[in-house]
């Protein structure tokens, strides 16, 4: 087993080195891993109804609800514009560093979701009933 | 064992540089990364040690952000890369589990910390949205980076580490 007589070397590197890539306790932890990973999947691909309203929260706070059905354009003084076009919702401008808020495009299905960590902002797709208010447990209207 | 560290250190910034140079995997989810330093410090952890590896993930989860200059990343990144690590170590050391869970089981964590932070950085717990997502993905690359680090550490040139 100890092929290496190294003190600064520890055995983990020969330990790992000669075991198979999966041992006997991995297949329960696996099994748990792999089902949520299956149950997220489903649940992130089951299609979602197209919203109606978009929330936008800022520092938590909502600070706006607007009808998806409408031509908008929308400009934040901390340095976002949002885009309302087509029953879709876009951040267009961001002057945060990643630009991972512009990146995501735009935004129509209930649920779907867009944040600008930078900024502390964040738009939600609300449908008509609410089914996924209970999700973030954060309904405020 | 400082030279060691050094040069892993520097395999696993090259590594965080690129990947945060190559464009998102999912063009709609930007923030999705394949965790690829994650090989490193499997390697780091096994081969080399638990001091080293930590050091690794802390002068790499600072540096990294500011070389590609944006340093509110480090809020994520070192949290996140500590606490995954913390749970890599814990696996590891059991000797019960193979590398590619522990490897998911630390995408996981890394992921679920930076959700944590995103909460708070938003202050709101709508971020945890993304949770599915993240859940998904982070098992799919865990898997194969833990492999990626199984197959390094089994081929590895045992003579590089010998002296």
């Amino acid at each position: 087993m100890n092929s290496s007589n190294q003190e600064k070397r520890p055995k983990l590197f020969s330990y790992y080195r000669q075991s198979k890539p999966f041992l006997r306790a991995d297949i329960l932890l696996l099994a748990v891993l792999l089902t949520a990973a299956v149950l997220a999947a489903v649940f992130s691909y089951t299609g979602k109804p197209l919203g109606e309203r978009a929330e936008i929260y800022i520092g938590g706070e909502l600070v706006g609800t607007y009808d998806l059905n409408q031509n908008k354009e929308i400009v934040y003084e901390i340095g976002i514009t949002v885009h309302i076009h087509d029953g879709e919702i876009a951040v267009t401008e961001s002057d945060c560093p990643d630009q991972l808020c512009v990146h995501m495009g735009a935004i129509s299905k209930t649920g779907d979701r867009i944040i600008c960590a930078p900024n502390k902002f964040v738009v939600v797709i609300r449908g008509e009933n609410n089914d996924y208010g209970a999700i973030t447990g954060r309904r405020q209207s | 064992m400082i030279a060691y560290t050094a040069i892993t250190l520097s395999a696993a910034l090259i590594i965080g540089v690129i990947e945060s140079l190559l464009p998102p995997v999912i063009p709609a989810l930007p923030f999705l990364r394949l965790g690829l330093s994650n090989i490193v410090l499997i390697f780091a952890l096994v081969a080399l040690g638990a001091a080293p590896a930590f050091t690794i993930a802390f002068l790499k989860s600072v540096l990294v952000p500011l070389l590609v200059g944006n340093p509110i990343m480090i809020a994520y990144s070192l949290p996140a890369a500590l606490l995954s690590l913390g749970a890599t170590a814990l696996l590891v050391y059991t000797r019960k589990f193979g590398l590619p869970t522990v490897s998911t089981v630390a995408s996981l964590v890394h992921n679920m910390v930076q959700l944590c932070v995103a909460a708070l950085m938003t202050g709101t717990a709508l971020v945890f949205g993304y949770a599915p997502y993240l859940i998904f993905t982070g098992t799919l690359t865990g898997l194969a980076v833990g492999f990626a680090a199984y197959l390094i550490l089994r081929f590895f040139p045992k003579k590089l580490l010998e002296n």
